[in-house]
């Protein structure tokens, strides 16, 4: 009997038509799913050098063995495949979501999926239990999502959970998602693409199946604590010692079995609309991740919430109430990174300031959203400027090298300075993280594939609770950094032992992408924090680092350790970078291509590091992880973690 | 087998669908505490899950004073638990008919007392009488949209 895991991983050749089944079981051991077996399966089947459009690239569906389950947060499916956004050259990464879809994969009775080839003509991936057909989507090709979700729920029921590109996805946007419902979707990894240029305009999944517990009054056990300790979010309780704002006391659970209730910068507002042309508001793409605006439909409303739009005036201009909403629902329709927002506004409020008043015969009026609006369509459907601007802002902004000013392209290359993707909590674009958190940051953004902030909220939301005061923080948080990180210096704001704090993180997002859970709510550092008084009266803060393998060893069966969760992990990141090392050249030049962004201030206390000193720092991280001084992880690590093989 | 005693409840759990925020934490309780694996299809509660416009509805069984349910069966099969005077299905007498499931007025959509698709019986909520917490769903709803209730 398997317990947690349903044993099977679809393999699916689009070219051929072709379903091979693989057995879980030969990955779950060690690597336990998600990103761990979805690491293992790009090995073995990713081609060196491939590019993202490349039939052969594979797109690795995958979710855990707590998918599926009551397990708080775990409701999550995981993409993995060869990026087209990642500048300057496409390579292997990953990219997560919640919601709905990973658990009815499961109930079908499928861990995974990886799908190869090519269709000739569009088609969608109907699997409902074991029947398992390509149907043909001519008719859904150029669909918006809402549309698409529409009519493949109006032919096979309701109960179905679809995972689907709009038109960004099929005209290979290199921002485009892979939406589900719409208000989760993998966002910045352009999967989008990856879909569309397999014309797969769809996978639509229904099961009647379920996920066997191994011990389950154990589990119940071990999901009540999971829920206790995380039911406030310790984002909730940092932000709401710092702001003890009113908040809303219920908002939809973004993915399955979620408990948290995160609540955190959702605001309830009732706001007339902006732009004509928008669609009948509905729900929001980005779910409890970002910051999203809730617009109350009536006081009768049950549950009562309608609307949202990405909160960022102090950098797009725009309050929801002035368009926002509309083009937050705009990019979830269309299919779009709604990140696009956060980097193309500003970009091009610049391009005004500095008296560039058209651009390939466009005129620019960024402050517009009305404008903006005609924009997004552009880009969606590669029309005029938007042909240019699919290809994402950086590869944009080489195609322009000539015509535009310095500062121009230093903005493109800070707002999207992560190999392409958007800044992201690195203390510099929009989020404001002070020392130590933003070097801590630093450091997983030179050693991984992509913004790795995703994946370590719980950790660098910490930084409101430094903010509120420092004093108070350092003093109860250095017994933990000691503990856990090798030193009391590790969370100081200095730049002194970070490193093993960065490989704690590394790892710990490993293992939430892997069984899989939210990383707003875990790993739970710190015990819940109810107010300010109980934060500043508690003597001991320290959390729970065992939740996760106690939630896994009661589902699977399999007696798992926090220690040897995080084993698992270190040989999943170290295979990553095998990866990306053998398949896609990454060493130490490339690590080093993020440093120049570091150089610029930090926003809320100033603080820098020189690209020689992050060299050095880089030297040291590379020492404690067993790698090379060029980057790579020298053979005795690989056999130390039983994956010789990948050298 | 008629009923010749009147049927007492005890308790039910109340629905506050206001509250609820369509996580389906419940259903995935409730299949595990009843099957052993999580499998919303096999729940006796069902959360009906409109996300287009954020409106979400646990149905469960009230353990009605009155029971349709319980007169509709030819065999006498649903009778009361005593200590939670919850109307539990007696599986050794259920023969799958389904009168029970087409008396309940408040089952237009199956999912408060529906037929088994493996063992072929008929089930619904029974307040987990097995277990000293209550039910299930009810310990474990984040936001409180369940709760058991003393009639």
């Amino acid at each position: 009997m398997i317990y947690g895991w349903v044993g099977d991983i679809l393999f699916l050749d689009l070219s051929t038509g072709k379903i091979q089944h693989l057995n879980t079981m030969k990955y779950a051991k060690d690597y336990i799913g998600g990103r761990g077996i979805a690491a293992r399966l790009a090995w073995d089947y990713v081609p060196q050098n491939i590019d993202a459009f490349d039939p052969r690239n594979p797109l690795i569906v995958m979710t855990g063995p707590l998918t599926g389950t009551l397990a708080p947060t775990s409701g999550r499916t995981i993409f993995c495949s060869v990026s087209p956004r990642v500048y300057p050259r496409p390579w292997y990464t990953h990219s997560t979501m919640g919601g709905f879809f990973g658990p009815e994969l499961k109930y079908a009775g499928f861990d995974g999926l990886i799908i190869v080839g090519q269709s000739k003509e569009p088609v969608y991936l109907w699997i409902d239990d074991n029947e398992v057909r390509l149907l043909p989507a001519v008719d859904l090709w150029g669909s918006l999502i809402t549309d698409v979700t529409n009519k493949i729920r109006s032919k096979h029921g309701a109960d179905v959970q679809i995972a689907c590109i709009g038109p960004a996805g099929e005209n290979l946007v290199r921002y485009s998602v892979i939406s589900h419902t719409p208000e989760n979707a993998s966002g910045h990894s352009g999967f989008g693409a990856v879909m569309g240029s397999k014309k797969l305009k769809a996978i639509a999944v229904r099961g009647s199946g379920g996920v066997k517990i191994a011990d389950p009054s154990k589990f119940i056990k071990a999901c009540r604590h999971a829920m206790d300790m995380s039911h406030t979010g310790p984002i909730d309780s940092a932000v709401r010692v710092k702001l003890e704002y009113p908040i809303p006391a219920t908002v939809p659970a973004c993915t399955q079995s979620c408990s948290v209730n995160c609540r955190i910068h959702r605001v309830v507002f009732d706001a007339p609309r902006k732009i004509s042309k928008g669609e009948p508001i509905r729900a929001c793409q980005a779910g409890c991740v970002g910051t999203v605006w809730l617009r109350k439909k009536s006081p009768q409303a049950q549950g009562g919430y309608e609307a949202c739009g990405i909160r960022a005036p102090e950098i797009n201009g725009w309050e929801p109430d002035e368009g926002g909403a509309e083009l937050h629902l705009l990019c979830d329709d269309l299919g779009l990174d709604l990140w696009c927002l956060l980097t193309l506004q500003p970009w091009f409020i610049r391009c005004r300031e500095l008296g560039i008043e058209n651009l390939e015969g466009l005129k620019l009026n960024p402050r517009d959203p009305e404008w903006f609006y005609e924009l997004l369509n552009m880009i969606a459907y590669r029309k005029g400027i938007g042909h240019v601007l699919a290809e994402d802002l950086r590869r944009t902004i080489d195609n322009w090298r000539k015509i535009l000013p310095d500062e121009l392209i230093k903005l493109g290359e800070a707002l999207e300075f992560a190999y392409g993707f958007p800044a992201h909590r690195d203390g510099r674009i929009w989020d404001t993280e002070p020392l130590p958190f933003w070097l801590v940051a630093a450091l997983m953004y030179a050693t991984e594939s992509r913004d790795p902030a995703i994946g370590t909220h719980s950790f660098l939301h910490l930084a409101e609770l430094f903010l509120e005061n420092k004093k108070l923080f350092l003093n109860k948080m250095r017994p933990i950094a000691a503990k856990l990180w090798g030193s009391e210096k590790a969370i100081e704001p200095s730049f002194e032992e970070k490193t093993q704090l960065s490989i704690w993180c590394q790892h710990r997002h490993i293992i939430l992408d892997s069984i899989p859970l939210c990383d707003f709510a875990f790993p739970r550092l710190l015990k819940p924090i109810k107010d300010r008084e109980s934060w500043i009266m508690s003597s001991s803060i320290y959390g729970d680092l065992d939740i996760e393998a106690n939630l896994l060893s009661a589902c699977t069966g399999l007696k798992i350790s926090n220690i040897e969760l995080e084993k698992i992990a270190e040989r999943t990141f170290t295979l990553e970078r095998m990866i990306l090392v053998k398949k896609f050249n990454r060493d130490r030049k490339v690590d080093e291509m993020v440093a120049p962004h570091f150089q610029l201030p930090c926003k809320t206390d100033g603080t820098n590091i020189s690209i020689t000193d992050f060299s050095k720092l880089l030297e040291k991280y590379y020492i404690d992880r067993g790698w090379s001084q060029a980057g790579i992880p020298n053979v005795r690590k690989l056999k130390q973690l039983g994956i010789e093989e990948c050298k | 087998m008629a009923i010749t005693k009147p049927i007492v409840s005890k308790y039910f759990v109340k629905v506050y669908p206001s509250r609820c925020r369509g996580c389906g934490i419940c259903e995935l309780i409730c299949s595990i505490c009843h099957e052993g694996e999580s499998n919303p299809k096999l729940s006796r509660i069902t959360v009906e899950k409109d996300r287009e416009n954020y409106l979400f509805k646990p149905s469960v069984c009230m353990q009605c004073v009155k029971p349709k349910c319980v007169p509709a069966c030819p065999n006498g099969a649903i009778k009361l638990e005593k200590k939670t005077g919850a109307k539990i299905i007696d599986t050794e007498l259920c023969d799958n008919c389904g009168l029970c499931a087409e008396a309940c007025p408040f089952n237009s959509n199956g999912t408060i007392i529906f037929s088994h698709p493996s063992q072929k019986v008929y089930v619904k909520c029974d307040l987990c009488f097995f277990r000293d917490e209550g039910p299930a769903c009810v310990e474990v709803c984040p936001t409180q949209a369940l709760v058991l209730k003393k009639l």
